[in-house]
């Protein structure tokens, strides 16, 4: 052998030998943890999920890491539970009718700045599918179903009209929140311009809507429009059937909302003729569906006025059942703060910003046609607000609770995510409430009776309080699988900010004064990220500042929050149990 | 020469040379699913292969209710279920069997049959030799109960009440229509196979 190659030989040996312990000794770590820590480094860099959960399972490894550089430790920890989190999500059984939740769990994770794309899969969709070409194991379906849900170009081209299609290369580019974003926009145009300018309600044409593909793009809010958009649809071409050819020869020209109010109009003046219950139930369910007339909407001062009446009503509702109890109690005597306004695809929704519920303004109106009431008669009636009360407390529950459980965490200025607890125990108040006022008001009972097959609010209101009164003990878990299955638990919410904050903190412990300043310069501030979900939060790690890091940090590790589920459902439970029943079951 | 200076070169300061660590990315040890009898106090039945067991929390059972709840495959956007439910005589949700047959067989208001939901009789049979109180129902339940769009999904259950001493035993099966019968042996068979002590 050469002599000069030689030497380089073993000079290059001795460097890479040198090298090796100058960072076990560095590290404080053994030889064969250094060399597992660099073949974790390696894999976990490559997004090898199989590596991710060997490290997540070496507890010992892990705990010596930690001990030696706890930066290095929150940093691989993160990128491995981002994986398993991934390979967790992908190996769930997702039928093909589930895309929209698929695309939205993952539009969380393959975003900007989350551990995934710090792995390399993200923030680009396309890095999924890729990565899932890579580690192998799934089904030409499932890698099928995962390009549907990223919204690859292939599979969205076809919504877009000739022309006016971005680039595949432009389309590359856009995360799968934008994208998302961007389907749900055009999907909302179209529905709108069909809306104000279709004529045609026939079942052929309302199987059309049905299969329209853009559809599916909409957000709940475009979701519920095109919802009520078919109702109409159905709802018109049934009363239509009914009508003259010279009463059709009015309407069927015109577009829906037009056809809907007409029908409305034809339904009202003919009051003075005796009507079959058929014709009775087709007439309630046009009110529901169409617009509001003049002298049925509410004016800005109608709508105070009205506000205020409601304010001062409902605790008269309320009182007398264990949930609504509850609620008065946490007012102390003052009353909620309302406001009727657009929800936008609900029917309430507490605003912590403001201390406002807010009532939905198309469900206050609906019932107001339905029950043919002029906006001037129901102000004047305090009998007619006092049903208008009735009717709204039940959500009016569901809210105040959310409003109790941010009084709970602002008290004690922890941060407290919105998760599946908030929602367990603010359904368990609701349902509660309105099946105990189902049993005690007999006119609450009539009300929601002859709601039901004309407004969708009234039906889920009696869904809700069914399910609760089957079976309260199931009722928490059946809130976690049905209802809100894309809302995470508290365990899992806090586990993904927990390893996101904690990496983000020690990633800026290697930034150097400059840099932090930079950041800090910029963040959002700790009063606006403990408002934040798990999601903006894991989102926008990088963005906040280093106090609200530390806080939620904080908060997390010390296990405060999530206390929800077991304060406000298990009392309710108690208080909620039905008396002893007279057998009316024979005997076996 | 060479070979000698570069092993002694390789060697030097390295502890352990001995250990080997674990290649990450290995496998773990698989274990294959050993057939599992899931049990409490009062009952014990077997898990079907693949469907994921949850028991009932330790709050349920300082409640006189002992619980095994199985997770299936989910469908339409709503998860198939089965429940396997022991309620003692203290237990503060239900008066007794008849108060829970009576609030299963009926909707909120009282009724059998609406537009939107059908509730079947209440009849008497046995399951494996065991005197029940069978019953079913089938509704349009909402996905999100706060959402306008009001999307939904049609539930079908069926029910096996059993009074026992102390108590009385609950099976039942929840599954969107679509899957209701494909799921529906797994029910019955997992319900011959349980056993109330």
């Amino acid at each position: 052998m050469n002599a000069g190659r030689a030497l380089r030989r073993i000079t290059a040996a001795f460097l890479a030998a040198a090298a090796f312990c100058v960072q076990a000794s560095a590290l404080g770590l053994s030889e064969a943890d250094s060399a597992l820590l660099k073949s974790y480094e390696t894999s976990l860099a490559a997004a090898d999920p199989a590596a991710a959960a060997a490290f997540l399972g070496d507890a010992g490894f892990a705990e010596r890491l930690k001990e030696a550089d706890p930066r290095k430790a929150a940093d691989l920890t993160a990128k491995a539970r981002g994986l398993k989190d991934l390979k967790d999500l992908l190996s769930k059984p997702w039928r093909d009718d589930q895309e929209l939740e698929l695309s939205q769990a993952l539009a969380l994770r393959v975003d900007l700045d989350t551990p995934l794309s710090l792995v390399g899969v993200g923030p680009e969709p396309e890095k999924v599918p890729a990565w899932m070409a890579r580690y192998g194991g799934y089904t030409d379906g499932r890698t099928a179903q995962v390009k549907g849900a990223i919204r690859q170009y292939e599979t969205v081209k076809s919504v877009f009209e000739y022309g006016e299609a971005p680039s595949e290369q432009v389309w590359a580019r856009y995360t799968l929140r934008e994208r998302n974003g961007l389907l749900a926009a055009k999907a909302s145009g179209k529905l709108e311009r069909m809306i104000n300018n279709e004529t045609r309600t026939g079942k052929e044409f309302q199987e059309q809507v049905r299969a329209d593909e853009l559809f599916r793009y909409l957000d709940p809010a475009g979701r519920a429009r095109y919802q009520r958009y078919l109702t109409q649809l159905s709802v018109a071409e049934t009363a239509k059937a009914g009508l003259s050819p010279g009463e059709l020869e009015g309407i069927k020209d015109q577009p829906i909302e037009q056809q809907m109010y007409l029908l409305g109009a034809m339904f009202d003046g003919s009051e003075s003729r005796p009507r079959d219950p058929a014709e009775r139930r087709t007439e309630r369910r046009v009110d529901g569906a169409r617009q509001s007339m003049p002298g049925e909407t509410l004016s800005y001062e109608n709508n105070r006025m009205l506000t205020e009446m409601l304010r001062n009503a409902l605790p008269g509702e309320l009182k007398g059942t264990a949930a609504g109890n509850r609620v008065l109690a946490f007012y102390k005597g003052d009353k909620p703060q309302l406001a009727i306004e657009s929800c936008r695809g609900c029917y309430a929704k507490y605003e912590p910003s403001t201390g406002r519920i807010v009532l939905d303004s198309d469900m206050i109106q609906q019932y107001l046609r339905v029950n043919d009431i002029r906006t001037e008669d129901l102000l004047q009636s305090k009998e007619k607000v006092d049903a208008l009360a009735e009717y709204i407390s039940p959500i009016v529950v569901h809210e105040a609770s959310h409003q109790m459980q941010h009084a709970r965490s602002d008290g004690a200025g922890t941060y407290d995510p919105y998760v599946q607890e908030d929602e367990i125990e603010s359904n368990s108040f609701e349902a509660s409430y309105t099946a105990e006022k189902l049993k005690k008001d007999a006119h609450f009972r009539r009300l929601f009776a002859g709601m039901r097959g004309v407004s969708t609010y009234a039906d889920q209101r009696l869904k809700l309080a069914q399910r609760f009164n089957r079976n309260p003990d199931d009722f928490g878990e059946l809130v976690r699988r049905q209802y809100y299955y894309g809302l995470p638990s508290y365990d899992a919410a806090s586990s993904q900010v927990l390893a996101a904050v904690s990496g983000e903190l020690e990633r800026r412990k290697t930034l150097d004064a400059a840099e932090l300043d930079e950041i800090e310069s910029g963040s959002v501030p700790l009063q606006d990220a403990m408002g934040m979900t798990a999601a903006e939060v894991t989102g926008s790690v990088t963005r906040l500042s280093g106090e609200a890091l530390a806080k939620i940090q904080s908060d997390l590790m010390s296990g405060a929050g999530g206390e929800g589920e077991a304060v406000g459902y298990e009392e309710l439970l108690k208080e909620g149990r039905s008396a002893p029943v007279r057998s009316r079951v024979p005997a076996l | 020469m060479t070979r000698l200076l570069t092993a002694l070169f390789l060697l030097c300061g390295c502890a352990n040379a001995g250990d080997q660590p674990p290649s990450p990315g290995g496998k773990a040890s698989a274990k294959a699913p050993a057939p599992v009898s899931a049990a409490a106090d009062r009952f014990s039945c077997r898990r079907p292969a693949g469907w994921e067991a949850k028991n009932g929390t330790e709050r349920e059972r300082a409640a006189d209710i002992q619980k095994l709840e199985l997770l299936g495959p989910r469908a339409d956007k709503a998860p198939v279920m089965i429940y396997a439910s022991f309620y003692g005589q203290a237990n503060q949700v239900f008066a007794g069997y008849e108060d829970f047959i009576e609030r299963n067989s009926k909707n909120i208001l009282g009724e059998t049959e609406s537009e939107t939901e059908k509730f079947g009789p209440v009849k008497k049979t046995t399951l494996s030799g065991r005197k029940v109180f069978a019953f079913d129902s089938e509704i349009k339940e909402y996905l999100d109960p706060e959402s306008k769009a009001g999307d939904s999904v049609v539930i079908k259950e069926k029910f096996y009440v059993e009074p026992v001493k102390g108590g009385f035993f609950v099976l039942h099966y929840y599954a969107p229509a679509s899957v209701y019968k494909k799921y529906l042996p797994v029910f019955r068979e997992f319900s011959a196979s349980c056993r109330v002590r």
